[in-house]
């Protein structure tokens, strides 16, 4: 459906997307990750020539849309867009938004327009609010209305530029049902988020953006789980991953554990498994590591990994101070505590590690 | 609740303007009406009173012209007339003008009545075909041909010496003796000194007149009443003295010819004067040039009088006015000590000003005070109007046109003017905003001694006149760009014009003259004793509006100049909004051809103030096209109104949100299709605000296409003003109006604003079943 040829975006000298060559089918689920800045949204947004690329050739059905006979505004009303900031027309009613459209452009009765509208409102849950205004919604409503917009163009593809970061997570879930609801009935989409669960739930195809272009392209079964390129797998295993430095015996623990609650809550878990995790660590900072290094210390760099296969947490302790003798620096009470919760306690290079 | 808000708002707005402007007058009011004991405040007060005469003088009778019923009371001489007003028992004594200076000055607590009781020639009396009738007549007329009688009138009268020495007679009598009889009571006239002789003034002049003839006068002491038997009787030659010249006297006797030109005057005390000091001010013009030299002094901008006022007075503080209507109006709010205008305006002025009088005295030395006309350089006509003007001083033309515009009971007759109506026009430029020089009457006619004198200029050159009224400062620039093809407005010669026009020769002599204001007493004195004084508030109200508005319908005036205002300001409107449309597409263009000269073009409409604009355009840009000012005026603010109105697009255009054109772009809407149905809707919404301010800042902006000659509702009220001469009414109206109307506009734009608000839509779809 869509066939993109060594596309190249420069904004002056500095080049963003460099040579990017692939194919789009149709019924393709898209999602689109990696790190900040690595030119995802660039990427996508080229595609309906929201940003103008500086080479390359991009053929929606055959058609090359950079050519300069091509009738933009006819290819792009067979890509809807949905934007992160939602983008609602403010000065019309919710049911006008979705209308306007349909009835500029497709030709369609006012009353055709209406009916299909209140259809893709019903669709999006959001039928009693046909009659509002943009700015009498939350924001995860808007995003609802803006998916419903889009459809109302019979789009061949949807394009989604990171639909829920601007949403808080209570709105996240609501948007993110709707987007599935598509995917499960068949529509192509190509879509830029953060959240890696739904993009692993959702897709089919998963581009990884690296070094100015698709770095590495998969299932969602290859990407997460079996990264083959280098800087893929530091990608997945910094999402994986928390780290951080032990400065001081006086450092922050309340920081500390606010830090890991949140790492540990983007991967679903429960209250009770984040508890636990919380008390080991702390268990070890303060009455193996500490114990062991007696009046002296040295940085402890401390990293928490999370693998999804085998459902296993591992904490990392490394430091200068630390050896064998960490081991038998606890007393009973603590070896007992960690004991019932880890599964194993290992030393060796300067490094503690504790699975759970 | 709003509007009733606005309504409360008004009113008050209108009572608080008439209270402050009424406040002013009611303090005059306030403080002259207390009458302790009767006071005389003008000549028609002493109704009912006694007054006292010379025996045998004849001003009795005069007087009773003037007020009807008073008791008359005979005195033998001066001296008993005074101590009968000193006592209370006259109220007044009546003698010449300078005999009651005199005394005055020797009785403190008597004065001179403020308003003299009438004027007078007086002459000396001869017997019936005396023979030295023609000769003294003859000698008269010498001695005020060389100035004798200015010095001898100086050193009796005017010069307040109390002990005068008479010179002795030159001639030794060789063609006879002549006994001259005269009642030796009115000093400084003919009176006795400490010696027996009789001296005084008239004794100066018969002497004079006796050592030309060769005669040797000898002075005998005859009172009043013996007047007709002294001369009947042969026992003296002629009587001499203040004598009026009455009908009932030239029955007996001869006259010669008018040896003193005075009046009557009242003696009165100075405690029964209504303000003693307002006697003094009225009079206190002898030291004006002393006065003037370190005074405000106030004058119309461009007149020859302003160099006049600069060269005699350089210490003095020159105020400028644009015309002498605003020079007069702070001449009463104390703005200025003294105004100097022209004697062919100045007239009017005190007269329709009470609080204000008149020092005729030509206090501005080498200066020319006549009036030019101008046309401009190379003008072929020159030599033919000059012709006709030096024809129309010769014939008489001149004293006729000024006799209809000038003096106390001028005609003002515009049906005698002759008029070619089937003649070519000949455009002239003048300044209608002084009377009687210049101005509009009621039937909206021009009038006043310039508007005749080009008539009738025009007339003898087969002519009609096309006049062009505008500001005084417009008219050389108009006359140099050709808009006309004459100027006559009351200008004065100076080199500086002379350089840019031809004047013409003068046409009207101007003179010079002062007014000033009368002391904050005299004001109410005069205030409580008038007809005015019995006038409510309500009655002044009632009475300036008519002068206002009625009179002459002049409320047409007011209607046009508020039509002309209206359309000026809705066509600039439209077209200056379409203009900064098209200015903001500039604005808004990627291409630097467009941006470019659309910045520039901002910049500079901005920077330029509209009226330097209207008048660049007028006068430079249109010069030669025969085009109308109202055009050039909507022209001018359709460029002023688009550069302000293009960056309030601009703005407004930005400031829709980017996120929306996106999405609109990404639908598949094309450029056109999301600046109709996206970016418009909301950038209209958010630039009407500031846009209908802009709207009520261009109706008020237009009170200045005065300048090029387009009479607007300002223009209409200054006209008003020029010729009712009151301030108040006319300014406070034209607010009124000009409020009102931006109000009525404000009250649409905003019945717009909510119109297109879109939550007050109603939420329904049109033509949509909703199911």
């Amino acid at each position: 459906m869509i066939k993109i040829e060594n596309l190249c975006k420069k904004y002056g000298d500095f080049s963003v997307l460099e040579n990017i060559n692939t194919e789009i089918h149709k019924g393709d689920v898209v999602s689109i990750i990696g790190p900040s800045g690595c030119g995802k949204s660039t990427f996508i947004r080229c595609l309906n020539l929201l940003e103008q690329p500086t080479s390359g050739k991009i053929f929606i059905d055959g058609e090359d849309i950079l050519d300069k006979n091509a009738d933009v505004c006819k290819l792009r009303q067979k890509m809807g867009m949905v934007f992160q900031s939602f983008n609602l027309f403010s000065h019309l009613m919710i049911i006008e938004n979705i209308m306007l459209g349909p009835v500029d452009l497709l030709k369609k009765s006012r009353q055709e327009a209406y009916d299909e509208g209140m259809e893709l409102l019903e669709m999006v849950g959001l039928a009693n609010k046909a009659f509002a205004y943009p700015d009498e919604l939350s924001g995860g409503q808007k995003q609802r209305v803006a998916i419903a917009r889009t459809l109302a163009m019979h789009p061949d593809i949807v394009l989604f530029d990171e639909p829920t970061s601007a949403l808080d997570p209570t709105m996240v879930s609501e948007v993110l049902a709707v987007i599935r609801k598509l995917a499960a009935k068949g529509m192509t989409m190509m879509i830029v988020t953060h959240e890696m669960n739904f993009a692993k739930n959702v897709s089919n195809r998963i581009f990884f953006m690296n070094d100015k272009g698709i770095y590495e392209d998969g299932t969602p079964q290859q990407i997460f789980e079996n990264p083959k390129k280098p800087k893929t797998k530091e990608f997945i295993y910094k999402i994986r991953t928390f780290n951080f430095t032990i400065e001081d015996k006086k450092f922050d623990l309340y920081a500390f554990n606010s830090e890991i609650e949140n790492f540990l809550k983007n991967q679903l878990f429960d209250e009770k498994r984040i508890n636990k995790v919380l008390l080991v660590c702390e268990e070890m900072i303060y009455n193996y590591i500490f114990k062991s290094f007696g009046d002296s210390f040295s940085p402890v760099e401390f990293t928490l990994r999370y693998s999804q296969q085998k459902d296993e947490t591992t904490l990392l302790y490394k430091s200068e101070l630390i050896n064998k003798s960490v081991l038998s620096a606890a007393e009973d009470i603590s070896r007992s505590i960690v004991d019932k919760s880890v599964s194993s306690v290992e030393c060796d290079d300067n490094t503690l590690t504790v699975t759970i | 609740m709003g509007k009733r808000l606005s309504v409360v708002l008004l009113v008050l707005l209108t009572c608080v303007s008439m209270l402050t402007g009424c406040m002013n007058k009611q303090a005059a009011e306030n403080n002259g009406s207390e009458k302790t004991g009767k006071k005389f405040a003008s000549l028609n007060d002493f109704s009912g009173e006694v007054i006292g005469f010379e025996k045998g003088a004849s001003l009795d009778m005069t007087m009773r012209e003037i007020i009807a019923d008073y008791e008359t009371k005979w005195m033998n001489d001066l001296s008993s007339g005074i101590e009968e007003v000193k006592s209370g028992k006259a109220a007044a004594f009546v003698t010449d003008l300078p005999v009651a200076l005199n005394a005055v000055s020797m009785n403190p607590e008597l004065a001179v009545f403020p308003q003299l009781a009438f004027e007078e020639d007086y002459a000396w009396c001869f017997p019936k075909n005396s023979s030295y009738l023609d000769d003294f007549n003859k000698a008269l007329a010498q001695l005020k041909a060389d100035g004798t009688l200015d010095e001898i009138n100086s050193y009796w009268i005017e010069s307040k010496n109390a002990d005068k020495q008479l010179e002795p007679q030159k001639s030794s009598g060789e063609n006879g003796k002549i006994i001259i009889g005269g009642s030796a009571s009115m000093e400084p006239m003919v009176y006795m000194n400490g010696d027996g002789e009789i001296i005084g003034r008239e004794v100066a002049v018969c002497n004079a007149i006796c050592d030309i003839l060769g005669l040797k006068a000898e002075y005998v002491n005859v009172p009043w009443d013996a007047l007709a038997e002294s001369i009947d009787s042969g026992k003296i030659d002629l009587f001499f003295g203040t004598v009026s010249v009455t009908e009932e006297r030239k029955q007996i006797m001869d006259f010669c010819d008018t040896t003193y030109s005075g009046g009557a005057a009242l003696i009165v005390r100075k405690d029964r004067i209504a303000d003693s000091t307002a006697a003094a001010s009225v009079y206190d013009d002898s030291d004006i040039e002393e006065k003037l030299a370190h005074a405000k002094i106030g004058s119309a901008t461009g007149t020859l009088l302003i160099d006049g006022i600069r060269e005699n007075y350089p210490e003095a503080e020159i105020v400028e006015f644009n015309d002498f209507g605003n020079a007069v109006e702070a001449l009463k709010s104390n703005k200025v000590d003294y105004v100097i205008t022209s004697r062919s305006m100045v007239y009017n002025y005190a007269r329709n000003n009470k609080e204000l009088y008149v020092i005729d005295q030509n206090v501005l030395h080498d200066t020319d005070t006549w009036a030019y006309a101008a046309v401009r350089k190379g003008y072929d006509k020159l030599s033919e109007i000059n012709e006709i003007i030096n024809r129309f001083r010769d014939d008489g033309t001149s004293e006729i046109i000024e006799s209809n515009w000038l003096g106390e009971n001028a005609p003002y007759d515009l049906s005698g003017i002759p008029v070619n109506k089937d003649a070519p026009k000949w455009k002239v430029g003048i300044s209608a905003d002084s009377e009687p020089t210049c101005f509009l009457n009621g039937e909206g006619e021009y009038c006043g001694v310039d508007c005749e004198t080009a008539m009738r200029i025009a007339y003898e050159m087969g002519m009609q006149v096309e006049f062009v009224n505008m500001d005084f400062s417009a008219l050389l620039p108009a006359l140099q760009s050709g808009k006309v093809d004459f100027v006559i407005a009351d200008m004065g010669y100076t080199e500086e014009r002379a350089k840019v026009i031809d004047f013409t020769a003068p046409y009207l002599d101007d003179g010079n003259i002062v007014l000033a204001k009368k002391s904050e007493e005299a004001v109410a004195a005069e205030a409580a004793s008038s007809v005015e004084a019995s006038e409510g508030f309500i009655d002044k109200l009632k009475a300036s509006f008519t002068r206002t508005f009625i009179a002459e319908n002049r409320w047409k005036l007011v209607l046009n100049g508020l039509g002309v205002t209206i359309v000026i300001s809705l066509c600039a409107f439209v077209i200056g909004s379409l203009w900064g449309g098209v200015i903001c597409a500039g604005l808004r263009s990627n291409q630097k051809i467009a941006a470019v000269p659309a910045r520039i073009y901002v910049r500079l409409l901005q920077g330029t103030p509209i009226v330097v604009l209207l008048m660049i355009l007028y006068y430079i840009v249109f010069k030669s096209f025969d085009i109308s000012a109202v055009i050039v005026a909507i022209i001018g603010f359709s460029l002023n109104l688009g550069a302000y109105t293009s960056e309030i697009f601009r703005t407004a255009i930005d400031s829709v949100d980017k996120g929306q054109i996106e999405a609109a772009s990404a639908i598949g809407f094309s450029k056109f299709k999301v600046f109709t149905k996206i970016i418009f809707p909301q950038a209209a919404r958010n630039a009407l605000p500031v846009y209908k301010g802009e709207f009520i800042s261009l109706v008020k902006s237009t009170s200045i296409v005065g300048y090029i000659a387009i009479q607007d509702l300002t223009k209409a009220s200054d006209i008003i003003r020029s010729r009712t001469y009151e301030a108040f009414f006319p300014l406070i109206t034209t607010a009124i109006i000009y409020f009102v109307v931006t109000y009525i506009f404000i009250v649409l734009l905003n019945i717009l604003e909510k119109k297109i608000d879109p939550k007050r839509r109603k939420r329904t779809l049109k033509g949509v079943d909703i199911k």
